[in-house]
């Protein structure tokens, strides 16, 4: 694997604050681990070969790789700051709108509240595709605009701040190559972890607290699973 | 890492109703649907009854309650 250097890490985005790991627990996302397994048994539903090998985009602290791990999985991160400990997960700092990796390595790319960071999606679900074997499939969480649809404001800090509607999310994995196969609500969990924030006074990228739950923009949170076409 | 907030009585010299002992700030969990919260209370060293603050109920519970419901 070649290690490249990525662009610098959003210091004060709210995934690098300690109080917000503290609140969120290592998963750093709405729905945590939970999530990440229900998601993978829709991808088994629909024919995903399992135990598999599995990239994980955004590995962040490294909790998603260590699960797909204990599940007899190899896994792969790739992050522009990783924040795996010096354990066994294998990592890649790059980043993943400059894909590095050869075509068709996994059977299954994980981009879990990470695709909502970049301005240009659909160059970093063209990487995702790329390195996927023919019918391999991507599972995606992430924030989703629940009412009408307002202009995308993804600044790399804000996950909120670069959700799209459901229909520009679906658009933007057929744009890539990928034909939605389920989509599931996780909204609840969005608002628990919000609950959670405003319960311990920490205030995301210097908004409101409520922010975390939408705030102003109705905000909510999906699940996706995708197969390559 | 300890982030729970801390609620003092909104007036001093509570004591505890049963046991006529002073309140004493302790670690407590509110429980709220299927979401659980640490906090600090009053709470009496004895039996445990626990007061909730009349400013806390009605701001940061009532914030919290209605993102939980919303969705």
């Amino acid at each position: 694997m070649t290690l490249l250097e990525g662009p610098p890490p959003a210091g004060d985005a709210l995934w690098n604050r300690q109080d917000f790991r503290a609140v969120a627990g290592d998963a750093l996302r709405p729905g945590g681990l939970a999530l990440t397994a229900a998601g993978v048994a829709l991808c088994r539903e629909s024919g995903l070969g399992f135990p598999c090998r599995v990239l994980d985009m955004g590995c962040g602290a490294g909790a998603t790789l260590e699960w797909f791990e204990k599940q007899g999985c190899t896994a792969w991160g790739l992050d522009v700051a990783p924040k795996c400990d010096g354990n066994a997960h294998g990592t890649i700092r790059a980043d993943a709108a400059a894909m590095p990796l050869k075509d068709a390595l996994f059977d299954l790319v994980v981009c879990e509240c990470v695709l909502s960071l970049f301005s240009d999606v659909g160059t970093v679900l063209e990487g995702a595709v790329r390195v996927l074997e023919a019918g391999g499939m991507l599972l995606c969480s992430d924030m989703y605009l629940r009412g009408p649809s307002s202009p995308c404001r993804a600044d790399g800090v804000s996950c909120v701040a670069g959700a799209r509607s459901r229909d520009e999310w679906e658009a933007l994995f057929a744009g890539a190559g990928l034909r939605t196969l389920h989509f599931r609500d996780h909204s609840r969990e969005l608002a628990l972890l919000a609950a959670r924030l405003v319960w311990y006074g920490i205030s995301p990228c210097g908004e409101t607290p409520c922010d975390a739950s939408g705030g102003r923009r109705p905000v909510g949170y999906g699940l996706w699973v995708a197969r390559r076409s | 890492m300890s982030l729970e907030p801390n609620y003092a009585p909104d007036e001093a010299g509570w004591e505890c109703g049963n046991c006529h002992r002073p309140l004493e700030q302790g670690k407590v969990q509110a429980c709220y649907l299927d979401a659980a919260f640490d906090v600090l209370l009053p709470r009496c060293p004895v039996c445990g009854l626990t007061m909730i603050p009349k400013s806390l109920a009605e701001g940061k519970m009532v914030e919290v309650e209605a993102l939980v419901e919303e969705k």
